[in-house]
Formats: C-alpha cells, sequence, structure tokens
C-alpha cells in the first residue's frame, strides 16, 4: 500500500513536471520568435527561425510566396493544419533629404488608429546589415503651433511618419545599411499581465505561429496515424485578387499546392470586432464553424475538446481571409485564439487558451 | 621621422584633452548616470526612489539633507555671492485615482503631454509590493471607421491589467494613489543619441550629479554653492517653491532641458539649436527672461573654459522662477532636446558632457 502511494506521488510529480515542461515550452517557442520581424511580404527571417527551431533531420519546402511546409506522418486521410505567419509592419519608402525615414505599408489594418499608436515610440529598421534602431518622431509638446496641437489626431498618420534613426541625410542613414523597402517594425516587447495572460505587438499571429512550431516539435517524435502537413504561411495579410469573399493570398496559394482532404486553421479572433458579447479571453480556443456545414473534423474536435476537459467557445459564419480558400472544403474547421485589443500595440491574449489549443491539436493529430 | 611621429602624437594627446568628453569617460559619467537614472520611476509627488539614488551617490563627506516634500540639497562654502544649482527628480506620468468595478484604473495625469502616445502602450504601476504591468486601452471604438473622431483625454483612459474585477486588482497590490509611469526603454540611436522617456530631467540630475563627482569642494573659497534635486516640478514647481521658502540665494542656475525645435515638425522661427552643438544658456522661456549683463558672464565663463555653449529661447518654465521675486537671478542651463515631454525625448552625449563641464566651470569661476 505504501509502496503504491510512493508511486502514485511519483507519477503525479512526474505528471506535473511535464506539464510544466509543456507549458514552458510555448513560452520558451514564443520568447524565440517574438522579435523576428515578419512584415507581409517580409516573412524569410521567421521561416528560417521556424526551420532552426525544428529538429534538424525533418525536410521542409517552400512555395513561391515563401510559405513554409512540413509533411509528417504516411497513410490516413490527409489533413494541413496551417496558420499565418505574417505581422502587419512596414517598409522605409523614400529617405527624407534631413535623414528621416519615410514608410509605407502593403496591407490594410484593423483600425484607422493603427499608425497614430505608432507616434512617439521605438521603431526597427531590419537592414541586410542587422537592426537598426529608431523613433518614430513626433512634435514637441512645448513649442508646437496651435493648429498642429488642435489636428494632432490627423497629424498622427502615416502620410507624416517619419522615422528618426539619430543622423542628418540620406547619405548617413543609407550608411547605416539602410536601403529602400527595408522592413520596419515596431519595437517587439511582450509585457507579463495579471494571470497567464501577455501583450504585444501583434502577439496573436506570434502566438498562432509558436503554436503550430510546438504541435509540430511533439508529434514530430512520434508516429503519426495519418499523414500531416505544417503549414506557415506568408502573406495572408494580402488579398487575394478578383477572390470573392476576400481571401488571404497565401492561403490561396497553399490550398493550391495542398492535397489534403481536411483543412484545420489556425488563427486570431479580435474580441473587440464581436457584435455579440459572449467570447472572452481565458475561456477556451475558439471553433469557427459555418452554418449548416457538417465537418466531421469539426465533430472530431468537440469529441476532444470533451474528452481532455478543454472548454470551447463558439462563433458561426465570421468573416475570415484566412479561412476564406476553405471554406468549399467539407471538411475544414478553424480553432482561434481568442485575442482583446487586436492590432493595437499591445495585442492581450491568455496562456490558458493558447496550452488548451496546443493539447487540442495535438491530441488529434496523434 | 621621430619629430613627426612627436608631433602627432602631442595633437592626438591635444585634441582628446580639448574634447568636452575627455574628461568624463568612467563609470559616473553624465552618459552612464543618466541611464541608469531614467529607469528610476519618479512621477511627480511619488519621486522617492530618484531621491534616494541620488543621495545614496552622493559623497559622504558632504552634509546632504532632505525635508519632508523629498528635496534634497547640500550646501559647501560660505559668505556672497551664494549660487544655486537645481534639477528636478519627477517625471510624467499617472496617479491611480480609483479602481472599477470590472477591474480597469481610473488615472490623474502628472504633468503635460499628448494621451494620444499612451493609448494602447505599455504602463506600470508602481505599487509597493512592486512593479505591475498593464495597457492603456484604446478607445472603445478603436477598430470603427469613425474611431478618430473621438477625442482621446486623460479623463477618458482606463489601465487595463489583465484582471476584470476590483477585488483582483487589490490581490495584485494596486491601490488608488499608486503611481503610473510608461513602459520606459532607452533607444541607443547612436553610440552618443539616446531617446527615452524621463530624459527631462534626469539628464539635469547627471549632470549636476557628474559635477559633484569632479568639483574640488574643498576649494570653495569666497563663494557659497548650493546644490539641489527637487521635486514635484511638472505640476507647479512646487519643491522648487518650498526651496524659496528656505533658501536665500543670489543666483539660481535651474538645469533643465531646452525644447529645441530641431525635429522634423517643429518651426525653426525660434529654439532651433541642433543637438550635438553643446550647452545651452536658456536666456528666455515662459518663465523667465535671465538679465543680460549675466548671461553674457556665463557665456564668457563658457568661452574661458573651452565649452561649447549657446544662447537660445524657448518655451516652458523653470525651477529657478519661483526665486525672481526674492530678488535672486535666474539664469537656466541646458542642453537641447528634441520631442519634450514624449517617451523618446532625445539627447546627445556631447551636449550633456558640455552642460557638465559648464556647472563645474560656473562653480569654479563664477
Amino acid at each position: 500500500m505504501k509502496k503504491l502511494r510512493i508511486g502514485i506521488i511519483l507519477l503525479l510529480f512526474v505528471f506535473s513536471f511535464f506539464l510544466q515542461a509543456n507549458s514552458d515550452d510555448i513560452t520558451q517557442i514564443l520568447n524565440e520568435i517574438f522579435s523576428v520581424a515578419s512584415p507581409t511580404g517580409y516573412e524569410d527571417s521567421m521561416v528560417s527561425t521556424i526551420q532552426k527551431l525544428l529538429p534538424a533531420d525533418l525536410s521542409f519546402e517552400k512555395d513561391s510566396l515563401g510559405s513554409l511546409y512540413l509533411v509528417l506522418g504516411d497513410g490516413g486521410e490527409h489533413l494541413a493544419v496551417l496558420t499565418g505567419i505574417d505581422e502587419t509592419g512596414y517598409f522605409v519608402s523614400g529617405f527624407d533629404s534631413r535623414g528621416y525615414l519615410n514608410l509605407d505599408r502593403a496591407v490594410s489594418v484593423g483600425t484607422p488608429l493603427f499608425d497614430s499608436f505608432q507616434f512617439g515610440h521605438p521603431m526597427t529598421v531590419w537592414t541586410q546589415a542587422g537592426p537598426v534602431s529608431g523613433v518614430l518622431a513626433l512634435p514637441s509638446l512645448h513649442i508646437i503651433s496651435r493648429e498642429m496641437r488642435n489636428d494632432l489626431q490627423n497629424i498622427f498618420s502615416l502620410e507624416n511618419a517619419l522615422v528618426d534613426i539619430g543622423v542628418r541625410s540620406k547619405k548617413e542613414a543609407q550608411a547605416r545599411g539602410i536601403e529602400m523597402l527595408d522592413p520596419v517594425t515596431p519595437l517587439a516587447r511582450i509585457s507579463q499581465l495579471a494571470g497567464d495572460r501577455k501583450s504585444g505587438p501583434s502577439l496573436g499571429t506570434k502566438v498562432c505561429t509558436s503554436l503550430l512550431l510546438d504541435v509540430a516539435a511533439e508529434v514530430s517524435l512520434k508516429s503519426l496515424g495519418q499523414k500531416t502537413t505544417f503549414v506557415w504561411m506568408a502573406q495572408t495579410k494580402y488579398p487575394a485578387r478578383r477572390s470573392r469573399p476576400r481571401a488571404a493570398l497565401g492561403a490561396v496559394l497553399a490550398k493550391k499546392n495542398l492535397s489534403a482532404v481536411k483543412f484545420l486553421i489556425v488563427g486570431i479572433y479580435p474580441l473587440d470586432n464581436q457584435v455579440e458579447n459572449h467570447l472572452s479571453l481565458g475561456a477556451g480556443p475558439i471553433l469557427v464553424t459555418s452554418e449548416g456545414s457538417d465537418s466531421d473534423l469539426n465533430k472530431i474536435i468537440v469529441d476532444m475538446a470533451s474528452r481532455l476537459n478543454i472548454p470551447l467557445q463558439n462563433v458561426t459564419n465570421i468573416e475570415s481571409m484566412l479561412l476564406a480558400p476553405f471554406l468549399s472544403s467539407a471538411n475544414v474547421s478553424g480553432m482561434f485564439v481568442p485575442v482583446k485589443f487586436s492590432a493595437t500595440p499591445n495585442e492581450v491574449v491568455d496562456f490558458r487558451d493558447v496550452r488548451s489549443l496546443v493539447k487540442l491539436i495535438s491530441s488529434i493529430l496523434q | 621621422m621621430i619629430r613627426k611621429t612627436i608631433m602627432l602624437f602631442l595633437i592626438i594627446f591635444a585634441l582628446v584633452s580639448c574634447s568636452p568628453q575627455g574628461n568624463i569617460d568612467d563609470n559616473n559619467s553624465p552618459w552612464s548616470l543618466l541611464k541608469e537614472l531614467i529607469l528610476i520611476p519618479g512621477v511627480s509627488g511619488a519621486e522617492e526612489k530618484v531621491v534616494d539614488f541620488i543621495q545614496a551617490s552622493l559623497p559622504e563627506t558632504l552634509e546632504v539633507q532632505r525635508d519632508n516634500m523629498d528635496n534634497i540639497w547640500f550646501t559647501v562654502g560660505e559668505g556672497h555671492p551664494h549660487l544655486l544649482f537645481v534639477a528636478h527628480t519627477d517625471e510624467l506620468g499617472f496617479i491611480v485615482t480609483s479602481i472599477t468595478p470590472s477591474g480597469t484604473l481610473k488615472v490623474r495625469g502628472r504633468g503635460g503631454f499628448f494621451p494620444l502616445m499612451y493609448e494602447g502602450h505599455s504602463i506600470v504601476v508602481h505599487t509597493k509590493d512592486g512593479p505591475v504591468e498593464g495597457i492603456v486601452s484604446p478607445r472603445e471604438n478603436y477598430r470603427q471607421r469613425n474611431a478618430k473622431s473621438l477625442d482621446f483625454s486623460t479623463e477618458l483612459l482606463e489601465i487595463y491589467l489583465g484582471v476584470s474585477s476590483k477585488e483582483e486588482v487589490h490581490k495584485l497590490g494596486v491601490f488608488e494613489g499608486d503611481s503610473i509611469t510608461i513602459r520606459k526603454e532607452i533607444v541607443e540611436l547612436s553610440a552618443d543619441i539616446l531617446a527615452s522617456r524621463a530624459v527631462d530631467d534626469r539628464a539635469g540630475c547627471a549632470a549636476m550629479l557628474a559635477a559633484v563627482f569632479r568639483i574640488d569642494w574643498t576649494n570653495i573659497k569666497g563663494k557659497t554653492v548650493s546644490f539641489a534635486w527637487d521635486v514635484q516640478e511638472e505640476i507647479g514647481l512646487n519643491g522648487a517653491s518650498r526651496l524659496a521658502e528656505t533658501m536665500d540665494v543670489d543666483y539660481v542656475f535651474p538645469v533643465d532641458t531646452f525644447v529645441s525645435s530641431d525635429g522634423p515638425f517643429d518651426s525653426k522661427r525660434f529654439a532651433y539649436i541642433p543637438l550635438g552643438s553643446g550647452a545651452v544658456v536658456r536666456a528666455i522661456d515662459t518663465s523667465i527672461i535671465a538679465p543680460q549683463i549675466e548671461f553674457k558672464k556665463v557665456m564668457d565663463i563658457a568661452r574661458k573654459n573651452n565649452i561649447p555653449t549657446h544662447l537660445g529661447n524657448t518655451r516652458g518654465g523653470n525651477d529657478g522662477s519661483v526665486f525672481v521675486s526674492q530678488g535672486t537671478v535666474d539664469i537656466p542651463l541646458s542642453w537641447p532636446g528634441t520631442y519634450s515631454h514624449s517617451f523618446i525625448e532625445k539627447i546627445h552625449r556631447s551636449d550633456l558632457n558640455a552642460l557638465t563641464d559648464l556647472i563645474m566651470a560656473l562653480v569654479k569661476d563664477w
């Protein structure tokens, strides 16, 4: 009896250690990738980082947009698990004669205030020679003209976005290694909020990237019952031309390249967008369903969540550029991470939702 | 050949020793002190930690006094003239005024700033148990097309900590009266230029502290010299007012920012002293007009000591102005700074060194 008790205690200890190790994995991966810049069209560094973080013996493929494909397992019905890896960012669109950098961005953003949020804050220019620190200039409070002060909200726009890197001429800026079209992103820093919540710029996307990495790393060590393709998609914030409904370019191409019959799309769900108020942070991953659809994958997800005691939140019929290319398939599921303050400098994610989703997807794949 | 080598060596030696940075490159350099001081929180009315740091740094041989507001000072020498150098320790931020039932914080601003700069950004609540991270919630309609039509004022501002009730806020150790700063970042734009919050007036504090280490206090003859670091400048020169009640001085040299128009949005009609050009005598600002004969004397001493120094006029008040009505001559000393009262207040190392040299020269030669 005593031996049994010791055995149970030991088992519990090992089990809790395993849970701990797992929970640390996702945070560790996030920390590794968080400061890697990945604005739409500039995902190369992120793709390289993903490859480096996965076992060296795995083989990868890339498509013409730079999306990364990893095939694991063999046989059975082919499943694809996909997520977007591009964040909203800028690129250098010109050099001011005084040494400031002009900015532009290629994608539309979730809020008209996205550019306004960046004024007076640090930015990083990603050059071939390495990162260059800058700040987004703003007027000085004490000497600003009355007209400008009264119109500050409109002054804080992309039209007036000038990155100050501490030089006085175009020549000096170029001597720092800066070239036209170099990507520019807000300074990447994670804030630790109460409980298990973290925040940071583009945290939602970085979490999805990490989440898929975590799952792929875990299942790559095991034998899978079915062929599974993981796809970290580039250019998902950029719409494919002539797509109706609007579909993410990276997702359209991935769909075309994949021979899978089931698609599990991992993305973010902006809570600030909701008309209904029933979704919240920490209440579990969000399962997106289409009204009237009868996806087997949805049933598997719901069953598995119930077996694992993972709470799920549900939404139906959302507009998602990420999901759009797959909606014609019979077997498609969207599993989204709830995100508060999306498209702001501090997207908030509850890591209980993230860990639940890692556990759920890993279990389904195994 | 030998003569040429010796000449070259002598030229290099002369250049190095003439440079304003030449004699200031140890751990107590103004630049390294500035970087340390910036990161210490000290919102107006809650400057204790900054004052503690300065007090602990001062040589034990100096007799330091501290009043119940947290102003500190020391005085050396006797007779007239009595010179007072003063920098302020406080910075802009917020004080928690109430906690809502849904667990967010309502705040009151301390000092003048554009509230827009805070929207969506990370802050730190300084509690008695330590720092607690949070976010300034974006305006409620931030994702909507008409988001820019709403005025984002301090009254509307709310802090999100990641919890949803007042009880949870208290569990984090956050209470009414706690102070809040932005989560600070020192952005090094080059080896000699940085941008950060609280350069105003930690640069003044650093210059005075660095001067303290370099002045031979046993050699102050025929005059009295006081150095003070005061509080609550940003909310009405309150600390300086208290000092003015208790100190009878002939000259006051407030050491604070010269808000320069060396930024891309600023009119160059006035206040144009480029960063990197030296110290500044802020002869005219919003609170005083320094007597010509006196600021010319400062310029003469600067010239005699080979310290690059400029004369200028700008906006903003200074701590010395509260002494003027009692017959004290107020001559503000500065460095040129851009992006005033923002999170990216920009400063050049050589200007801070010149300012430190100027303080030392005035103590010696006035």
